[in-house]
């Protein structure tokens, strides 16, 4: 049996199917739950983050625009309300996610551990615009333009902020001492 | 080739973005020059290391919560589709849907005709004195419904280097995007979650401008979801005159 799309699965929930958008939910919410913990590292707080974008969704179904694609408007809603929870626990507990990007690893951790903590650590030294686009680009594998729809910003202005988000990340892992994966490129 | 023309073919090189023929003057410029190759070099194995970090297992019970949660608001006042779903099942049959249908759409009709050519007004999506272009005095304070739309709030001084006060108030669990041009006007108290000259979102805060009697300050907001509701005070200092116009659209 073929699967169903996406945007017929959103006509058959405004027609007042809800289990259409329960097929929805099980379709993207682990890309939705991992971009939101990219952007807000916690992994709770990514979980809510994740929980409040298909309710939103579901609640604005009515006001979806067909003509773009439903992941596209998901993953803007989930890059708004990842804004909001780093805003919210700014505002509650003075930190904006930096201090959270301590040297933790432990020495028992593996490489592979090792490496991605150092990427966590070094994406919450971005501020949270570069860090949605490198997000975006290189671990959601989008496109400019999707970047473009889901940011609502022109495409020349993704460009120039990927550009740069690019450049200053790579600084900061070089000041962090972040070894760079040499077995990966040379293989 | 600049330099910066050259940066540019190396980042999109890094994203696949180049053609064959980008890819060949890439690849004779990298030949040339030692410092692009290092920098090649680097984003490459950048943005491999980015793309492989490992995806993260959602909880295991994040469905189970995102369904109850839908289903607990659900269960009082569904979507707006759905409850057209709900009438067509409750009239039945397709002769009492089709007369109901004629039935509802001669009211819907008249209530357009009312409001429209019988009692106009000047936005339906602005409430209080928000006429398009009506020159005010001190202080005019009014909400604007922005529920999924975008629009702009104009304020032009009549007066020379009259400061003028906007006071934008968005409710608290709802998302207005505002954009303004940060070369024109001061921010305060703002609560800003992006910044750095693009769309700043903002949930509270003070916008201040100073005009010159012919400038325009132009703010451009965007109703991200449903029930989005700027409410705004605008005020000139002492006692000076301003017009205002509002486009929703």
């Amino acid at each position: 049996m073929t699967e169903q799309s996406d945007e017929d699965l959103v006509r058959q929930c405004r027609a007042g199917e809800i289990k259409s958008f329960d097929v929805l939910v099980e379709r993207h919410q682990r890309t939705i739950f991992n971009l939101a913990f990219r952007m807000v590292r916690d992994f709770d707080d990514a979980a809510d983050v994740s929980q409040s974008v298909f309710v939103k969704a579901y609640e604005n179904l009515e006001r979806f625009d067909p003509q773009f694609k439903f992941f596209s408007w998901l993953y803007r809603i989930a890059v708004n309300e990842s804004l909001n929870a780093l805003e919210q626990k700014k505002r509650f507990e003075g930190l904006d996610g930096n201090d959270l990007a301590a040297e933790t690893a432990d020495e028992k951790d593996d490489d592979a551990v090792r490496e991605e903590r150092r990427i966590q650590d070094g994406l919450m030294m971005l501020s949270v615009d570069q860090r949605a686009v490198i997000v975006l680009k290189h671990m959601q594998g989008l496109s400019y333009r999707e970047i473009a729809q889901i940011l609502d910003l022109p495409e020349k202005t993704i460009k120039s902020r990927l550009f740069s988000a690019r450049q200053t990340f790579k600084d900061i892992l070089k000041k962090k001492g972040v070894r760079r994966d040499d077995r990966r490129t040379a293989s | 080739m600049t330099g910066e023309q050259l940066r540019e073919l190396i980042h999109r090189d890094v994203d696949g973005d180049l053609s064959p023929s980008e890819q060949r003057e890439l690849a004779q410029a990298l030949r040339r020059n030692p410092s692009a190759r290092k920098l090649h070099a680097e984003l490459t194995a950048l943005g491999t290391a980015l793309s492989s970090v490992p995806q993260v297992e959602p909880p295991a019970n994040l469905v189970n919560r995102i369904r109850a949660d839908i289903r607990s608001r659900i269960s009082t006042p569904e979507p707006r589709r759905t409850r057209v779903a709900s009438l067509r099942a409750l009239l039945g049959t397709p002769s009492v849907l089709r007369y109901g249908t004629v039935f509802t759409g001669g009211l819907v009709t008249g209530a357009l005709l009312f409001m429209f050519l019988i009692h106009p007004q000047p936005s339906a999506n602005v409430s209080g004195d928000a006429a398009t272009g009506t020159l005010l005095t001190h202080a005019e304070t009014f909400q604007i419904d922005v529920s999924g739309a975008k629009g702009t709030l104009t304020a032009i001084p009549t007066e020379t280097g009259k400061e003028l006060t906007f006071r934008l108030t968005c409710g608290a669990s709802t998302m207005t995007k505002i954009t303004y041009d940060p070369s024109r006007v001061k921010l305060e108290n703002v609560r800003e979650v992006q910044s750095t000259g693009g769309p700043v979102v903002v949930n509270e805060g003070v916008v201040q401008m100073t005009g010159t009697g012919s400038q325009k300050c132009t703010l451009a907001f965007t109703g991200v979801y449903r029930d989005s509701r700027i409410s705004v005070q605008i005020a000139c200092a002492e006692g000076g005159k301003f017009s205002k116009e509002i486009q929703v659209r």
